[in-house]
């Protein structure tokens, strides 16, 4: 037996071979930004530099996910030990988020607790017509509370076997997801008050902005993961990518939880 | 060798010890131009009338921001955290490597990047004249109309991605990587602090990058967080800037502490004393680091009981500081102390970080900041826990663990050169600088009045010989690289191993208290393939 | 400069054969000519049969059909009960308290060597010492004198003294 396992690795954890995407995601994301300054400040007459730098990028880092992927899927390096590690980062990442977050609140609470004079004292401030949390914003949490559940299901339905659960389920939730971006991007349309606004605008449109920009995030995460399910790729015990990008999700419905607490309900 | 070969190990590298030889690199040469900025500020300030700017305030302001922020984000965190934390810490938990490999390469290739963008701001149109704390409105888009500001804070955003990603990283090996049996409490102290370290970065600097984010909105997008017209208040941008910032600076310590703690064990030829007390210090002071933020806004129009309160758990957090200093000197009392130039800049870190720390306790107290804010006493502050706390615990893990890494030897004599040098030259530079605080001159100002010439002048003729400090040191290093192994003459015998180690009954003779010197000399490229159990 | 062309070198010399392929690319792995995968641990020959086959259209792949690699090997074991990187316990000496050189602690290994941390008689009763035990060489703690041997895996299949 051991004549046998002495021919593999000793330890389980992967050793990760040399790879060009970190260095090339570094400069693509120098790219972006050099070409966003360029173009806030008026070097640049079109968006075309900045769209190409961020597709770049995306693209580059999709062939680093698509090597992770296949390092587990197809060459076997994710041993348990490196699904706990994975798991454990992943975790990490979403805290680092959530304090990302918590900022956005703090400014929030920092400006509507005690609202300036320059807003007449009150907070939604003069003249800014708010949304109320009895309208569109209520859709938009049901939206992402049945996502939720869909999500759960999906994902229990892989842990049981059955794979066309485990596709409905995915497909119902990106689908709901994709419905809570159109009615969101609905509300930017039709909305009283822009981000120019004054600080209500721009807390407002800061953290529902960068909470769609996540959404965004989570429905690709959902979507490689449909595909991958679609495909074969993930077992019923094994799908590390799937769990992650549930955990995901789950952390920016939450998200949405809160803004729409305090920014719909609270601060209207 | 192949150039194929060359670019996949270097620019593609997966590899944790490789990655740390490039932060050291980066960092040495991030180092060179902060200290050159460094010498033009106290060219400057030698004497009134701009000597040296010829009255170009803006200059003077931008090269005052680019040196912090050059010596914090390119020299320090990368040395300590991206250098000694990931050629370290894998070998002291007995990993075969970090954690996420490619992660780890892309936290150091993200600098790159990071130090274009700061070197262009500094360099296009006005340059950012802020201050490296940016504080808003003079930041904002009416005062700084250019691109430089918003460069500047773009590379502060790159550097805080790549240390945040290093962060997970580090947390992510301390928890799933030990070696067979080694449980927490046999993890040396070093991983300790980066897990620390790792775990302050990881919890603030998503609200650095927030504030920041929200400061290129205002800048370029109408937004109004921190502009008064719309309701907006540049404190806030202060609160989430100084929520980064208090961690920041435990950041740039706490690895040097773990640092510090190895060399003086070393030094003293016995274990450190009290180690799960000073595990607990590190926890403390990085928990309580979360709640004193506002100890740097004691001037901004506060509250009196909040004042009251940042006073108070701020002058807390030399609690455990000072447990830690004082389990220092119990490691060193009744020790075999061997006195190499470890020795000369671990002791050097504990005399002059402790006068840094007294002077911090002072400035805590926010009725006795209210005349120091924002003066030299500030500087002086600052530059002791850094110039000579975080920098002499990287030229002491330099000079222990640098023959271990590269297997070769340094002049020994030569080092301590450096080290008297340094220690003359910062001490000259930065200790006047308490007095000229004392007597209310303001800092980041490039002309003063006559009545702090002679102080100044003292400060500046200090910064010249830290600077032939440094050159020396660059001369300790290339003499290390280019001869350092036929040196043995010149070196002592400790430079391998820490002293009190070593029988000939082993194997190969590596032996230690810590993983990290029973691999070879110098380690290859993969230790522990068959991983050490700790029984 | 040197140096670090040593340190390439000296890994070079380090004949694991490892599992990791030098390109990620299934390719590199798929050169093995693949033979059925390996159902059960005893049937693992050696990096070739471990790659996994796929499911049945329409169901949820389960480990067993789809898992490859180290990660396969490692189910495999799972399934029989074995823990593939345990190497095995350290084995106390037979008559003395801690070793002594002719009847020292021993430690499992598949090189000629391992690192070996000691806390002394019992665990922790000293600050931890770690060196190198051999199987030809002995280790030798400094703080309390314990005496460690390495023997070697796979090379005769039982363990010395069991």
């Amino acid at each position: 037996m051991n004549l046998t396992l002495k021919k593999f690795q000793v330890h389980p954890f992967h050793l990760v071979a040399p790879s060009p995407w970190p260095i090339l995601v570094s400069f693509s994301v120098m790219s972006i930004m050099l070409t966003l300054v360029f173009n806030m400040h008026g070097f640049m007459h079109n968006n075309y530099w900045v769209v190409f730098s961020a597709i770049v990028a995306i693209m580059t880092m999709a062939l680093w996910f698509r090597d992770i992927i296949s390092e587990a899927t197809y060459l076997g390096d994710h041993t348990l030990a490196v699904r706990k590690g994975l798991n454990i980062g992943f975790i990490l990442f979403v805290v680092s988020e959530l304090f990302f977050f918590i900022a956005i609140f703090w400014a929030f609470f920092h400006s509507a607790m005690a609202p300036t004079i320059e807003l007449g004292g009150v907070w939604p401030p003069v003249g800014i017509e708010a949304i109320g949390p009895s309208e569109l914003p209520l859709l938009n949490t049901i939206l992402l509370l049945c996502s939720g559940a869909t999500l759960t299901w999906s994902h229990h339905a892989l842990l049981g076997g059955n794979r066309f659960n485990t596709l409905l389920g995915l497909i119902l939730t990106i689908a709901l997801a994709v419905t809570f971006m159109i009615c969101q991007y609905m509300e930017y349309s039709n909305a009283p008050f822009t981000i120019s606004d004054g600080i209500f605008g721009s807390v407002f449109y800061f953290g529902t902005g960068f909470h769609g920009l996540h959404i965004i995030i989570g429905i690709i995460m959902l979507g490689v993961s449909l595909w991958r399910i679609y495909t074969y790729q993930l077992t019923n015990n094994h799908h590390v990518g799937y769990e992650t990008s549930i955990l995901y999700y789950h952390f920016v419905d939450v998200v949405w939880l809160f803004l729409y607490i305090v920014f719909y309900w609270w601060g209207t | 060798m192949s150039l194929k070969l060359n670019i996949q190990r270097w620019l593609f590298s997966t590899n944790a010890k490789d990655i740390a030889v490039l932060y050291f690199i980066f960092a040495l040469f991030s180092a060179m131009i902060g200290t050159g900025l460094s010498a033009i500020i106290r060219l400057e300030l030698a004497n009134t009338g701009s000597p040296f700017l010829h009255g170009n305030t803006q200059a003077f302001n931008v090269v005052i921001t680019a040196h912090a922020i050059l010596m914090i984000f390119f020299f320090v965190m990368p040395a300590l955290v991206g250098g000694f934390g990931n050629y370290l810490m894998p070998l002291m938990l007995g990993a075969s490597d970090m954690a996420f490999a490619r992660l780890n390469n892309i936290s150091f290739w993200l600098l790159v990047p990071s130090l274009i963008l700061i070197l262009t701001s500094a360099l296009v149109e006005a340059g950012a004249g802020t201050g490296w704390t940016v504080y808003f409105p003079l930041a904002g888009i009416q005062s700084h109309s250019g691109p430089a500001v918003d460069l500047a804070i773009f590379s502060l955003h790159l550097s805080g991605f790549s240390s945040l990603l290093g962060a997970i990283n580090f947390i992510t090996t301390f928890i799933n990587m030990r070696t067979i049996g080694m449980k927490y409490e046999n993890v040396p102290l070093f991983a300790w602090a980066v897990l620390f370290t790792a775990i302050l970065l990881l919890l603030s600097l998503p609200v650095l990058a927030a504030g920041l984010t929200m400061g290129i909105f205002d800048r370029n997008f109408n937004t109004s967080f921190f502009e008064y017209a719309g309701g907006g208040d540049a404190v806030l941008y202060q609160h989430l800037f100084y929520w980064w910032n208090h961690p920041e600076v435990y950041i740039l310590i706490i690895p040097g502490f773990g640092i510090i703690s190895h060399a003086v064990s070393a030094i003293a030829s016995k274990p450190v004393f009290g180690v799960q007390g000073m595990i607990y210090a590190m926890w403390s002071i990085g928990l309580l680091g979360f709640c004193v933020w506002s100890h740097h806004m004691f001037a901004v129009g506060l509250d009196s009981d909040t004042r009251a309160y940042f006073t108070s758990a701020t002058m807390v957090i030399a609690v455990p500081t000072s447990i830690k200093i004082f389990s220092w000197l119990a490691t060193l009392y009744g020790g075999t102390i061997r006195l190499n130039v470890t020795a000369l800049f671990a002791l050097g870190f504990i005399f002059l970080f402790t006068i840094g720390g007294l002077t911090g306790v002072v400035l805590a107290n926010s009725a006795l900041d209210i005349p120091f804010h924002d003066s030299y006493y500030v500087v002086a502050h600052f530059h002791y826990v850094l110039s000579m706390g975080a920098v002499f615990s990287i030229f002491c893990g330099w000079y222990l663990w640098s023959p271990k890494i590269l297997g070769l030897h340094y002049n020994e004599r030569l080092s301590h050169i450096h080290f008297w040098l340094m220690f003359i030259g910062v001490n000259v530079t930065f200790f006047p600088m308490h007095f000229l605080g004392l007597q209310g001159m303001p800092r980041r100002i490039n002309d003063y009045p006559d009545a702090f010439i002679g102080w100044n002048q003292v400060a500046s003729l200090g910064s010249i010989i830290s600077i032939v400090a440094s050159i020396v040191f660059i001369y300790v290093v290339y003499d290390q690289l280019t001869n350092g192994l036929h040196q043995g003459n010149k070196a002592l015998d400790s430079q391998f191993k820490p002293s009190f180690m070593g029988t000939n009954l082993n194997v190969e003779g590596y032996t230690g208290p810590t993983l990290e010197w029973t691999v070879s000399t110098p380690p290859s490229l993969h230790a522990f393939n068959t991983p050490a159990v700790l029984y | 400069m040197f140096a670090l062309r040593r340190s390439l070198l000296s890994a070079g010399r380090i004949a694991r054969p490892q599992q990791v392929a030098r390109f990620s690319s299934a390719s590199a792995l798929l050169q093995h000519k693949a033979v059925k995968p390996a159902e059960k641990l005893s049937e693992v020959t050696g990096p070739e049969s471990l790659i996994g086959t796929s499911a049945a259209p329409g169901t949820v792949p389960t480990d067993l059909e789809q898992e490859t690699g180290l990660a396969r090997l490692e189910l495999l074991g799972k399934m029989d009960g074995i823990d593939i990187f345990d190497l095995g316990p350290v084995i106390r000496p037979q008559h003395s308290v801690k070793g002594t050189p002719d009847d020292p602690i021993w430690v499992p290994t598949y090189d000629n060597s391992r690192i070996v941390g000691c806390s002394g008689t019992p665990h922790g009763s000293h600050e931890v010492q770690w060196f190198h035990a051999g199987v030809d060489k002995v280790g030798r703690c400094d703080e309390c004198g314990a005496v460690y041997r390495a023997y070697e895996l796979g090379a005769d299949e039982e363990a010395p003294h069991h």
